[in-house]
């Protein structure tokens, strides 16, 4: 790292902001496009009532649903990324952690959306809010949903303030880099930061306490999310097993995720694969192979436990996903979750761009596929075998999902083009300093 | 910054030579000193003398804020319009455990952002600094330069300056 | 009278206007004088229902009905307590008479008709235009009419040759009991009295003389009380829902019946002691009948007939039952002789067989119609719909349009009335005056609940056919003329709905005809199409365009929307056939494409269809996703929706070969027909899960998906739903069965808090909470907490119940594509489980009412986060729609799955939006809603004892589904009050058990087991 300096960096990082070319612009606009399919889909939804989802009688969550679960997971490496891996003084941290928790962030507000969108009444969302009212009614805080909200909106907004306040420093240097116009902008944002002695004593012990209360509010949000379904009474949701699983399935795609999108950011900005090293990702690969055999533990622990409880209903739910009519849902998660990333052992595969790309993406899937399996095959095959039922796909889900890509997208090419993706002093702050005596 | 700052800054290519200089001014009395680095450097800290910051005295409150607000309004709006679900008891407590989590964590990070910003201004004000051009539009500090701004009269210039050009301080300007 | 405002004008206003509805009670005189309707009189409580007792016409056997009517509006058909009839109970088909009433196919005024065409006229003009008609076709005028039995009947023979058309077969018994008795009549069969019942193909619970009235004998007879039950036998080719209720079915070939009947009577002639030579002329003529030889023919083993004829001659007096569609043949008439002379050797005349009652049921013989037709100058036609209800080998379609000129005076616009030159509708009978003489001793009147529904320019009937036969005048002051009842009485009649007296036995005796009719010999090569009636279509056909029958599920089958052919999954894998392909059946009269639907409960050598189905129904046309791209939008425009007419399902009389028996019933049973797959799956939609696959082995060690045949098991798994008991074990007679029914007991043996102790303990806690909050209520379970108990045993299965709730709670029809995704919105629906007799290794089925079970300890309240659904002071578990912002997850945390969301806005055809409840709100699309105990019920039983100052007594609030079931298996009342009848039946009983007791949900639904003879079951 020699020719890295701290001038380099800013010159590298900051060269991310230059105005964009064309391939930025054809990737946003097909973003915009998956977009507006959401959109239109989601207003049709409005408009005509849930009927073009595949949600049924007995399965009352569906696609939705899955795709909020996934969100929130992917949400949760970033903030992981940053917090723990700064709290343990990871190294490979630095060069990440800023477009993990963009990601975050970005997730989150995906996640955020399909709460709303999967209500039959969207319009009255605000009723889940325990806000004064003229009928005086209150919100029950005995329902798992209800910690949703807290839990989510918590995440949310406490994700956006360790995003931006990550970001201070950098938008100084920013604005230090640039003349004229630009130069006015980002002065709002950095918040006459000048790196003076004061503001780095407080601003790094607010930082760590930040990242102290992340770490826990990590676990508990996906813990939450976990116990819509483990609260609930039916059976392959109603276990125990499920807060642990849940958070490691989150890192778990959280990690693939940070990878789908760093190794195009990396190969899209010259001079970051520099900074973003084939050993940082290499480290996430390794994240990857251990919350993947967290999972596939979990999934094994399930089947033991349902047998070993005796308990028909679980029984036959445990049953019911590999060998029955959904079995592909569960076979095709088990491929991409417990499968593809044994390859990764090897360190040959660990370090070829070309396969992490491919097995994140994987990974990814399966995840998606994990969760529509707990949500929708535990419902398709509950207590009353008069009541069973089957998922059947409908456009106007499968739009809002596309549309939910589309707005996730869009935010980060918005990101990448106004905030250095990089974290501009904490990359110094791993460098050696520049010293008289080091010469 | 109304009132009329007097005194010497300059701005160093390395670390090290920051630090001397910082050590060499504090021996010489001057205490209420400002620096500039691209980073936060622990070497810096301790050649301030590692000053430590109060931020998560706020964060503490806040946690306990969070938990209080919880609890009430949990325990206030379940009694305000008695409807039992279930077999639960009305003001059941177990349910309770996730929203106070995030509301104390909700209300630690408030406070604690608020606490930063407050004593970082606190501190601004209590260290004057230059208002001249040359040192607002000094443009550096984020990119790679250090800077140590040191508050002194006028017939203290000589000395503060041999301190800076003794550790080879690439610019050092007197500030009247 | 001429200056006052006619009641009818009355209610024109009321239901215009809106503004008005009687209190409760039937004084329906009261609307002859003036009222000025500014300042309604003050009996007039908008709000409160207004009953009238009338009777019911949807069937010949004519029960008394009680209509409630809101603002001027009929919303809901109940039975008439006071008529004996049905004492208070209705079947599917009655309820019917709601929609019947706002069916969207009414004729809305008086036009001629020309190749399709309609041209309106006014009623000035088509009376005239009949009138000349009448003259000119002076002498050879033919009425077609449907059954009636009162004194309208007077005045049709006034105009012309009438004859009354019910595709019903009923003409046989009386021709049976004319030829073996000398009586020409339909006699009073006492089910109530018999001991043990054998149906030889008499669907008695669907269609089969007067259901409701037979379903009252049955469950006295058969239902477990007293310690006593009686022991039903169901002789027949197929079993429809009557069948499976059976104790056993003894399976012959189609049209055998009447030998299986002989044989019987052969085997318990042995050591009957009959007086008068009748021994000896029966044993000559039943000679030939001798088990072997019957065995032969009907497939059914020796033992069996011998078992048979054992438990005749051991339980008496038993009671012999035949006839029914699946059974009659051109030979039905010898099949009823058949079963007299059984019932004659068991010695059951005069005991369960009474004569004197004399049933007016059925309409005229087929034969004489059809010649009548064919002679002709002059036909109408009123509500009779022959060119649906005669197979097209009948040439009634061709007779009709030969015949010079057609006047239709039907209600509706059907299959028939379509052939009409004239149409002139006459109102339907709930708006209309009449009687009725279902049988003797019981006259019912029949009056208008309502004025006519807007928008519909029609005349009453009798005011009509007054005018035509010069006569002159209004029908009521001629009917009550004709009652002779003064003012008082008349009163008195109309709330009463009629007079009520008994009918007096008359002996009987064999008569030697008997002896003359022989039950003509059957080849059973190939197939042999049964046509088979549920409790929700029949051979007339006239809930084949009623959305609700369409709706509900079939009760054997499950299926909707639709016609099938059920199959023996023997047959159907020897024909190479899985369940639900599709085949073209073909007979000599033509040829359909249906799904085949595989089913234990048929003969081999027979396919059965449903009946009445294969009519035009107005329904909305809701955009469709099935088969199309889920990548592409389907996208669907406010003005997409239009209402259009879709013929569901196929009528099975366009596949039957035209065949009369002497009596002049059609034969049903005797046309044969031919299966080729055409390799499509068929779209069988059923409310019963899709995913039927499970760890589950049936004895054979087959998983579901393993099965032969592609049908699955469609048992419950284990998981209790349904229990049984054996007789001697519930007597205690008997241990249990150390490991029970592998299948049909609950599997966890739970020690919980018993659900008194459990809502006591609910009632303290917010006690509590008040306290702190120093309030004083809310006050949980002070006065009432709703419970009920379903008596499996009592159940048939027949889905009164979910009809009824569908008319009581506005409840949308959603369509077949809708039902096929799992759309479905019954609140109430009954689940059919077919269980594998491990002891027996036979099928059996089994049937549930499936509704919220109003848990004390529910999982759907507590993760409502918006409290749209909370348990309420009364026990109930309450849902709040206006609060509910539908996300689900009270549905997903259901166990019993019974509640339903609306996945959108669904529409009710004109004018069916008029039947619609005031008292219960129609739900939005995005909430959700469920079954509430009939919670409006409960509201109104409560404010009416609010204003007597009182609490509400045991059986005041009967919720709907309680109040139609004929078999009383549904029992609802308060369990704070010691004297109800749901706490008496839930404390003493042994046999209760809560449905998925180890949940700890504590339902307020107690079921009681079925109970069985030796585990056995059909």
């Amino acid at each position: 790292m020699s020719n890295i300096t701290y001038a380099s960096i800013n010159d590298d990082i900051l060269k991310s902001l230059e105005p964009p070319g064309k391939k930025w612009a054809a990737s946003l606009s097909v973003a915009l496009t998956m977009l507006a399919m959401g959109i239109f889909a989601f207003g049709y939804q409005i408009r005509h009532g849930l009927e073009g989802s595949g949600i049924n009688n007995p399965i009352g969550w569906g696609v939705y649903i899955t795709d909020f679960v996934f969100w929130v997971g992917i949400a949760h490496a970033g903030t992981l990324i940053s917090a723990v891996l700064y709290l343990v003084r990871a190294p490979f941290r630095t060069s990440i952690y800023r477009a993990s928790e963009a990601m975050t962030v970005f997730a989150v507000m995906t996640a955020g959306l399909f709460p709303l969108i999967h209500i039959g009444r969207v319009w009255n969302f605000y009723w889940l809010i325990p806000y004064p009212n003229q009928r005086l009614l209150w919100v029950n805080f005995k329902s798992p949903l209800l910690w949703d909200v807290f839990a989510v909106n918590t995440y949310m907004s406490v994700s956006i303030a360790f995003f931006l306040l990550g970001l201070i420093p950098d938008f100084a240097s920013v604005r230090d880099e640039s003349k004229g116009l630009k130069k006015l902008i980002y002065t709002i944002p950095a918040l006459g930061f000048r790196g003076t002695n004061h503001q780095w004593m407080h601003y790094m012990r607010a930082y760590l306490i930040f990242a102290a209360i992340c770490t826990p509010l990590v676990f508990s949000v996906h813990s939450i999310v976990s116990w819509d379904f483990a609260m609930g009474s039916i059976p392959g949701w109603h276990t125990t097993i499920f807060p642990p699983y849940f958070v490691a399935g989150a890192i778990f795609s959280g990690c693939a995720m940070v990878l789908t999108i760093m190794i195009p950011t990396r190969m899209a900005f010259k001079g970051f694969d520099q900074i973003m090293k084939i050993k940082d990702l290499e480290a996430m690969a390794k994240m990857i192979i251990f919350t993947g055999l967290v999972v596939t533990y979990a999934y094994s622990m399930e089947f033991f436990v349902a047998y070993y409880s005796g308990s028909r209903y679980e029984r036959a739910i445990f049953w019911f996903r590999p060998f029955g009519e959904l079995k592909w849902f569960f076979w095709g998660m088990v491929f991409c979750n417990c499968i593809s990333p044994i390859p990764l052992w090897s360190k040959k595969i660990r370090t070829n761009i070309g396969a992490l790309f491919v097995i994140s993406i994987l990974v990814n899937i399966g995840m998606w596929l994990e969760r529509f399996n707990i949500v929708v095959t535990s419902l398709a095959h509950d207590f009353d075998p008069y009541a069973w039922s089957m998922y059947k796909f409908q456009w106007v889900e499968i739009w809002i999902t596309i549309g939910s890509f589309g707005w996730f997208f869009m935010w980060f090419f918005l990101f990448v083009k106004i905030m250095p993706s990089l974290a501009v002093a904490e990359l110094k702050e791993a460098l050696n300093p520049p010293l008289r005596s080091a010469k | 910054m109304s009132k009329e700052f007097t005194g010497v800054w300059g701005t160093f290519e390395y670390l090290d030579d920051t630090c001397h200089a910082i050590k060499e001014l504090r021996k010489a009395g001057y205490q209420k000193l400002t620096t500039h680095t691209p980073c936060p450097r622990h070497e810096i800290d301790h050649a301030l003398g590692d000053p430590q910051s109060r931020v998560p005295f706020f964060s503490l409150a806040g946690m306990f804020v969070g938990f209080t607000l919880a609890l009430t309004i949990m325990t206030y709006m379940t009694l305000d319009w008695i409807l039992p679900v279930s077999g639960k008891p009305v003001v059941s407590y177990p349910i309770m455990g996730p929203v106070l989590f995030e509301l104390s964590v909700l209300m630690t990070i408030y406070f604690t952002v608020f606490g930063m910003v407050g004593l970082i201004l606190r501190d601004t004000f209590r260290h004057a600094k230059p208002v001249s051009k040359r040192y607002r539009d000094y443009d550096r500090f984020m990119r790679d330069r250090f800077g140590v701004v040191v508050p002194c009269t006028a017939h203290d210039y000589e000395k503060v300056e041999a301190i800076f050009n003794k550790f080879q301080a690439e610019e050092v300007h007197r500030e009247a | 009278m001429n200056k006052g405002i006619k009641r009818r004008d009355f209610f024109k206003l009321a239901a215009v206007g809106g503004a008005t509805a009687a209190a409760a009670g039937c004084e329906p005189d009261k609307v002859e004088n003036i009222i000025p309707m500014l300042v309604p009189p003050t009996e007039y409580v908008p709000g409160v229902a207004l009953n009238f007792a009338t009777t019911c016409n949807e069937c010949s056997a004519q029960c008394g009905l009680v209509v409630r009517t809101r603002e001027g509006r009929a919303i809901k058909a109940d039975g008439n307590p006071k008529n004996p009839l049905n004492s208070g109970k209705v079947c599917a088909v009655g309820q019917g008479a709601m929609q019947g009433l706002y069916a969207p196919s009414r004729q809305k005024g008086p036009a001629t008709q020309k190749g399709g065409e309609q041209s309106a006229l006014t009623w000035a003009e088509g009376k005239k235009l009949l009138a000349e008609q009448l003259a000119a076709a002076a002498g050879s005028v033919v009425y077609l009419g449907r059954p009636a039995t009162g004194t309208i009947k007077g005045l049709q023979s006034a105009l012309g040759k009438t004859f009354y058309f019910d595709p019903q077969p009923t003409r046989a018994i009386k021709a049976g009991n004319r030829i073996a008795f000398g009586k020409d009549e339909i006699p009073h069969y006492a089910l109530e009295d018999a001991k043990v019942l054998v149906s030889f193909g008499a669907d008695f619970m669907e269609a089969w003389g007067n259901p409701v009235a037979n379903l009252k004998g049955y469950s006295k007879m058969h239902a477990f009380q007293g310690g006593s039950k009686g022991k039903y036998i169901h002789v027949s080719a197929h079993m429809s829902l009557t069948g499976t209720n059976a104790d056993e079915w003894v399976d012959c070939n189609p049209g055998t019946e009447a030998q299986v009947a002989l044989a019987v009577a052969h085997e318990l002639l042995g050591n009957a002691s009959l007086g008068g030579g009748d021994k000896e002329r029966l044993q000559s003529y039943l000679a030939d009948y001798s088990p072997q030889a019957v065995s032969a023919v009907s497939g059914v083993s020796e033992e069996a007939i011998k078992a048979l004829a054992e438990s005749l001659s051991q339980n008496s007096p038993s009671l012999a039952l035949g006839g029914g569609t699946t059974a009659s043949g051109s030979d039905a008439t010898a099949l009823q002789v058949a079963v007299n002379l059984l019932n004659y050797i068991a010695g059951n005349l005069g005991k369960t067989v009474q004569f004197g009652a004399n049933y007016q049921m059925g309409g005229d013989s087929v034969t004489e119609i059809l010649s009548a037709v064919k002679g002709a100058k002059l036909v109408i036609v009123e509500n009779a719909n022959l060119v649906y209800g005669l197979p097209a080998g009948s040439g009634i379609k061709e007779a009709l349009a030969k015949v010079p000129f057609v006047v239709a005076l039907s209600t509706e616009m059907d299959e028939t009335t379509a052939l009409a030159h004239l149409h002139l509708p006459t109102s339907h009978y709930l708006e209309s005056w009449g009687d009725a003489n279902p049988r003797t001793g019981i006259k019912s009147l029949q009056q208008p609940v309502m004025a006519k529904v807007p928008g519909y320019d029609t005349l009453e009937l009798g005011d009509l056919l007054l005018e035509l036969t010069g006569k002159g005048g209004n029908y009521r002051t001629y009917l009550q003329a004709q009652w002779g009842a003064s003012d008082a009485e008349w009163k008195q009649l109309l709330q009463n709905g009629g007079s009520y007296a008994d009918f007096s036995i008359s002996g009987a005796s064999l008569s030697g005809s008997a002896f003359s009719v022989k039950p003509k010999a059957r080849k059973n090569e190939g197939l042999t199409l049964l046509p088979a009636n549920s409790p929700l279509h029949n051979a007339s056909g006239t809930t084949g365009n009623r959305t609700w029958f369409l709706e509900v599920q079939h009760p054997v089958t499950q299926l909707v929307w639709d016609s099938w052919i059920e199959i023996h999954p023997e047959t159907g894998i020897k024909l190479g056939l899985k369940h639900g392909d599709e085949v073209v059946a073909k007979t000599a009269a033509g040829e359909q494409t249906l799904g085949v639907w595989f089913w234990y409960g048929i003969n081999k050598n027979a396919i059965s269809m449903p009946t009445g189905r294969g009519r035009t129904v107005a329904f909305p046309t809701y955009v469709s996703t099935r088969n199309k791209s889920i990548l592409l939008p389907h996208v669907e425009m406010a003005s997409d929706v239009t209402i259009k007419g879709i013929k569901v399902g196929e009528s099975v009389n366009e596949l039957l070969a035209f065949a009369v028996d002497d009596s002049g019933d059609l034969a049903f049973n005797e046309t044969a027909v031919s299966l080729t797959k055409t390799g499509q799956e068929a779209w069988l939609v059923t409310t019963e899960g899709m995913a039927r696959d499970d760890m589950e082995r049936d004895p054979q060690g087959r998983l579901s998906s393993e099965i032969p045949g592609g049908m699955g098991d469609r048992s419950q798994k284990g998981r209790g739903f349904v229990q049984s008991v054996e007789l001697a074990v519930a007597l205690g007679a008997k241990e249990a069965h150390a490991h029970g029914h592998h299948l049909r007991e609950r599997q966890y043996h739970t020690d919980l808090p018993s659900n008194t102790d459990f809502y006591q303990e609910r009632a303290k806690d917010v006690e509590e909470s008040n306290e702190w909050r120093g309030r004083d209520k809310p006050v949980y379970y002070e006065k009432y907490k709703w419970e009920m108990a379903i008596d499996l045993d009592r159940c048939i299965g027949c889905a009164a119940c979910t009809v009824a709730c569908y008319a009581e709670n506005n409840i949308n029809i959603v369509g077949k594509e809708r039902i096929w995704s799992g759309r479905e919105m019954a609140w109430l629906r009954v689940e059919r489980y077919i269980e594998h007799n491990p002891e027996t290794g036979k099928l059996e089925t089994y049937y549930t009412p499936e509704m919220c079970s109003q848990c004390g300890n529910a999982g759907c309240e507590p993760v409502c986060p918006v409290y749209a659904t909370y348990h309420n002071e009364e026990g109930l578990n309450a849902m709040v729609y206006n609060r509910c912002v539908g996300t689900r997850y009270c549905l997903n945390n259901c166990i019993y799955k019974q509640r339903r969301f609306n996945w959108r806005d669904y529409e009710f055809p004109a004018p069916l939006h008029l039947q619609l409840n005031p008292a219960v709100s129609v739900r939005t699309k995005g909430v959700m809603e469920k079954c509430n105990f009939c919670i409006a019920r409960i509201r109104e039983g409560k404010d009416i004892a609010k204003d007597q100052g009182r609490e509400v007594f045991d059986g005041e609030v009967k919720t709907a589904c309680q109040q139609t079931c004929p078999t009383e298996a549904i029992i609802f009342g308060n369990i704070k009050d010691q004297e109800s009848q749901v706490t008496k039946v839930k404390s003493t009983t042994k046999r209760g058990y809560l449905q998925l007791e180890e949940m700890n949900f504590k339902p307020a639904i107690t079921y009681l087991k079925k109970v069985t003879h030796d585990n056995k079951k059909a």
